[in-house]
């Protein structure tokens, strides 16, 4: 059984323009230990899907459909207090801003201590100091920073210190929007790296959200695509790379500059993002699509199975 | 920045937002450098200064305040260095156990109503929709009355005593810290270390006490001493007029109304010097007030 399994997520947004449809009828499945990348550009609902699993939508938004079926349990029908047990807990999450996501008056050891004294009560603050203090050295920072404040740290630092929160106690599922956005290319790479070994030692799944493909290679198992609150295509990190199914997917790894071809034009893709309001019809990505044809225009795009774990939803494969 | 470990209360983190605020702004070096350091140092000096006469009250003053010790009207003279009034009470032992009331009652009104007005604040900004808008349009309603003639009124209500006045001093002032506190909230709530801890499992009260009431609480130092000063003066005010306190408290306000009749008779030294003993708290607690203001919130400098 899969850890996670999303199925017709619908995350609506009752705005005054309109019903902004952020996450759109998506279907996920997440295995233990795996790791997946959501990718997608801004504002196509990726953040609103990983809000969604830990049922942090921020009014005006609403999840009106669907399943979320985590390790058997549906977290669509848990209540508030159940949810905050998972919260932090079984399913944590890191966000993209290190620099806002600490509380500015509370100590680095505070937010550690708070986090697992909310979840496991019992423990004394001195284990939960000593807990802290080991993650925090094998995430690279001296346990002597713990008696910082995170006007202290340095970005990079700080964003350990959110994964720090995020590991400590031992969660299922971690869920990682735009880890590294907010950071400099060098700490950029120690953190993905850092990432990448955790998730070999801790044995967690990673939903691993970014707009940055990239990324995405190094550290994932699995890729899926989003665009305009849909999922168009689901594959395995390799077969991806090689052959990118849906016309977005190939836009996508074309717009990616590469050392080889620097001599060359980059690629984008022609057009805007659609308005997730009055989004276009049929396929929400054919106004922009190199192969459209007149049937795009009119139907939803069906789903394709490509070999076993390849998905996409478009009518050039179906 | 090296406190013990495991100190976990409210107040630590109160000590980490100022801490905070100072590092971020270099403290120290805008307290050399600034206006706002001068205000700072004269506001408390004199504020030191004023709390000293009041705690000290029984050793400073030489006479009973409420006794007849000598002829009335007597200019200041070097056996009552600030004269007599009417009654033949030595005014100087009456300006120092009066500046005992003064901070009292603006103290103590200052402490009701940010029991009052902070808590609310804080849940009516936190928890919004239609409790918020009820909260807002009574606190605004009150705040819509001009401070002294609602002070009045409640005042008259409530009859003298140190503890009326300062309850109808509090009614004023709450809804200045309810609005304050709940535009803050309003704000800090929106903040991603906020969402960071709903998404890591913390309750509401976790979230209101460590996450939010720590990081507006350093706007609340700023208003209260500058409410204390508006307090000071408001109660002077009631005294003035007769609704505030007894008169044989001794209390600025009071020996200000009483003594401005015999200005006539060039007494001036009647009310001289209450007069100035509210002025100079006032002034104390401004300076003190603009200087925490200067420092704790950049973002006001503009206004």
């Amino acid at each position: 059984m899969s850890l996670l399994e999303v199925s017709r997520l619908k995350t609506y947004f009752y705005t005054r323009r309109g019903i902004v449809r952020a996450v759109d009828d998506v279907s996920l499945n997440l295995e233990r230990g795996e790791a997946l990348g959501l990718v997608g550009e801004s504002g196509c609902g990726k953040s609103t899907f990983g809000l969604s699993i830990l049922r942090l939508v921020p009014p005006p938004g609403r999840i009106i459909g669907g399943k979320i079926i985590f390790d058997g349990e549906n977290l669509l029908d848990k209540s508030e207090k159940e949810m905050r047990k998972i919260r932090g807990k079984r399913i944590s999450m890191i966000f993209q801003d290190p620099m806002t996501s600490l509380n500015p008056v509370m100590k680095i050891k505070d937010h550690l201590i708070e986090l697992i004294k909310t979840h496991e009560p019992d423990t004394s603050v001195n284990e939960a100091l000593e807990r802290a203090s080991k993650l925090l050295r094998e995430l690279g920072i001296p346990p002597e920073r713990m008696n910082d404040y995170p006007h202290q740290l340095s970005g990079g630092m700080r964003q350990r210190v959110m994964i720090a929160l995020a590991l400590i106690l031992n969660p299922d599922l971690v869920i990682a929007d735009e880890p590294t956005t907010a950071l400099d290319t060098i700490v950029q790479a120690q953190i993905l790296e850092l990432l990448k070994s955790l998730r070999d030692e801790y044995k967690m799944s990673l939903i691993l959200i970014t707009h940055d493909l990239s990324i995405v290679a190094e550290l994932t198992d699995k890729i899926a695509i989003m665009y305009a609150g849909k999922i168009v295509e689901i594959a395995d990190t390799l077969s991806f790379y090689e052959e990118p199914l849906h016309p977005y997917s190939e836009g996508l790894l074309r717009s990616i500059p590469s050392i080889e071809l620097s001599h060359q034009q980059l690629k984008s893709i022609p057009g805007w993002p659609p308005d997730l309001i009055n989004p276009p019809s049929g396929c929400r990505f054919h106004p922009r699509c190199p192969y459209a044809k007149p049937i795009c225009a009119k139907e939803e795009p069906p789903l394709v199975k490509m070999g076993e774990k390849r998905i996409v939803y478009c009518f050039r494969w179906g | 920045m090296n406190a013990k470990p495991d100190d976990r209360k409210p107040l630590n983190y109160f000590k980490g937002a100022i801490l905070q605020s100072f590092s971020k702004l270099g403290f120290l070096s805008s307290l050399k450098g600034g206006v706002e350091g001068y205000m700072m140092i004269t506001g408390i000096s004199i504020l030191i200064f004023f709390l000293a006469i009041a705690v000290l009250a029984p050793y400073i003053s030489p006479y009973d305040p409420n006794a007849m010790v000598g002829d009335p009207f007597l200019p200041p003279n070097p056996k009552h260095i600030m004269g007599t009034n009417q009654l033949g009470q030595d005014v100087f032992s009456r300006f120092v156990w009066g500046s005992r009331t003064s901070l009292l009652v603006a103290g103590l009104s200052t402490v009701i109503a940010f029991i009052i007005g902070v808590p609310l604040g804080l849940i009516s900004g936190f928890i919004g929709g239609k409790l918020d808008r009820t909260l807002s349009m009574i606190m605004d309603a009150i705040y819509a009355f001009p401070g002294l003639i609602l002070a009045i009124a409640v005042a008259t209500m409530l009859g003298p005593g140190v503890l009326n006045v300062a309850i109808s001093l509090a009614v004023v002032y709450a809804p200045t810290y309810f609005r304050v506190i709940r535009n803050q909230t309003l704000s800090v709530r929106e903040q991603l270390y906020v969402e960071a801890a709903k998404a890591l499992g913390a309750g509401r009260m976790t979230i209101m006490g460590y996450y939010i009431f720590p990081n507006v609480i350093p706007s609340v130092v700023v208003i209260s001493s500058l409410c204390i000063a508006d307090a000071i003066l408001t109660a002077a005010g009631l005294s003035f007029i007769g609704v505030g306190i007894s008169p044989e408290i001794p209390d600025w306000g009071y020996d200000v109304s009483n003594g401005q009749r015999f200005l006539t008779y060039r007494a001036w030294w009647i009310i001289t010097f209450p007069g100035l003993g509210i002025l100079l708290t006032v002034i104390g607690f401004s300076l003190l007030g603009e200087s925490l203001d200067e420092i704790l919130n950049p973002k006001l400098r503009e206004r």
